[in-house]
């Protein structure tokens, strides 16, 4: 009976040491999480690695079985969807006959012209595998990573428009920040007047436009593309267009698919070789300068 | 020796619960930002475990599980999984309490304590100069966790069968005498 009180009495000391431990490492995380961040995000991020392709085999059953009920629900407005799509038809051929024009004049242009495309511009397409699962950040989480030649801030887009940039690499996921993220600000044109503003997302879905050259001459349908300032993403990727909220404020209605987002294009560009320094003098370049030698 | 496997199994059986509500907020099904804000299940589902059946949900565990749902759902790496082992002990310590209690204690512990730890939470990123949570975000976390908590009591109780001890051979009354 004393000898089980003993026992009792240590374990309960040694399970308040741990307690006690546990407190004052999660405690010490926090700080360095504060003071070296890019060490434990990419700590968080080789966790993510190791944890979330092992939890595929959860996650998939229940999303194609929700997928599955969600399309089920979209058979009833079959019809409907039938005809506006056969008149979309109809305007898109309208469309793909300019298009087809377009292209013949601009490759008659090029060759005339003799025009070098950016060979940078390529890239990986990757499936989004998981939503960030956090009211306060808007991200995914996709299954492609530095094996596949990604990079921080690379520009991700969808079929139509871009979704974000990836922020946080490991070896075969990385993450994309969506630009509905509040932490998420793209410099962008608005087309065809041109001038210049921000995008900033405050998870919803519809970011704010912000800082705009020329307000007054901005109205609601026109294109909104990137400007490829401070050189994160290349230039012209299409964004959405310009909408009103009810209070009036201008606002981005994204041509990316948010609801239906599954495969998205990780743009890998190279960037840009800098030109450092004026040119140096043409000519043979003399490497030796004799300084031994009478002087005349 | 069969009460030795049946911890086991329930602890086994609580690992898997737990990974699941780690993973369902982050199923793929919906990219666009919503307006209800996801509960935290991991949470809600722990300290209902607790209250009913302590010795299954190990403080180790409890502990590692909690880092790991700070690292998947993109948290402030540490601090909620800080408060989750502070308040998981906090109901260890109180079980036989808050399974008396009734119910409504039990939610309203939770609740309370939740909404105190989302202000510390936001107090601490204050102090150390992150950026802090909008306050309407932390009144929706709080009211749909009031939604879910009664949810998990009843998976757990009806499904789960996770249940307290019995408590219908203690005396209704002090004092009672034959």
């Amino acid at each position: 009976m004393a000898a089980q009180q003993q026992v009792n009495a240590s374990w309960r000391a040694l399970r308040r040491l741990v307690l006690g431990l546990i407190l004052v490492l999660f405690l010490a995380l926090f700080v360095l999480w504060r003071i070296d961040n890019p060490r434990v995000e990419r700590f968080r991020m080789a966790i993510v690695d190791r944890f979330v392709p092992n939890m595929e085999w959860v996650l998939a059953p229940v999303t194609k079985f929700s997928r599955i009920i969600s399309d089920y629900q979209s058979y009833t407005l079959i019809y409907e969807r039938n005809q506006e799509l056969r008149q979309e038809l109809q305007r898109m051929k309208g469309w793909q006959e300019a298009a087809l024009q377009l292209e013949q004049t601009n490759a008659q242009l090029r060759a005339l012209n003799n025009v070098r495309l950016s060979p940078g511009l390529r890239f990986v397409t990757g499936e989004v595998i998981t939503d960030s699962g956090s009211p306060f950040s808007q991200s995914g989480l996709l299954n492609v990573g530095r094996l596949d030649g990604i990079l921080d801030g690379q520009a991700t887009v969808d079929g139509l428009g871009l979704v974000g940039r990836i922020s946080g690499v490991a070896e075969q996921t990385s993450r994309i920040i969506f630009l509905t993220d509040a932490s998420s600000q793209v410099p962008v044109i608005i087309r065809p007047i041109g001038s210049r503003a921000i995008v900033q997302g405050e998870n919803n879905i519809a970011p704010r436009l912000l800082f705009i050259e020329s307000v007054e001459d901005v109205l609601p349908g026109m294109r909104v593309v990137t400007s490829g300032d401070g050189g994160v993403f290349p230039a012209d990727l299409l964004i959405g267009q310009v909408v009103f909220d009810s209070s009036g404020k201008l606002r981005i209605a994204l041509a990316a698919d948010f609801e239906a987002l599954e495969f998205v294009r990780i743009l890998r560009t190279s960037p840009l070789d800098q030109i450092d320094g004026v040119g140096g003098l043409v000519g043979v370049e003399r490497t030796e300068i004799p300084t031994e030698g009478p002087l005349e | 020796m069969t009460t030795g496997m049946r911890l086991w199994v329930y602890r086994g059986l609580f690992l898997g619960t737990a990974l699941l509500s780690i993973a369902f907020p982050i199923l793929p099904l919906d990219f666009s930002p919503s307006r209800m804000a996801m509960p935290d299940l991991f949470l809600a589902l722990t300290i209902a475990w607790i209250v009913r059946v302590p010795d299954t949900a190990p403080l180790v565990l409890v502990a590692v599980l909690a880092l790991l749902a700070d690292a998947v759902l993109m948290r402030p790496f540490g601090l909620w999984a800080l408060f989750v082992v502070i308040l998981s002990e906090l109901a260890r310590m109180n079980d036989r309490l808050l399974r008396d209690g009734g119910f409504l204690i039990e939610l309203a512990f939770f609740l309370v304590s939740l909404a105190i730890l989302l202000v510390l939470q936001n107090l601490f990123l204050f102090i150390t100069f992150a950026g802090t949570y909008p306050l309407n975000e932390l009144v929706k976390i709080v009211i749909s966790s009031l939604i879910c908590y009664p949810l998990i009591a009843l998976f757990l109780h009806y499904i789960l069968r996770v249940r307290g001890p019995e408590s219908k051979n203690l005396p209704d009354r002090l004092g009672k005498v034959g």
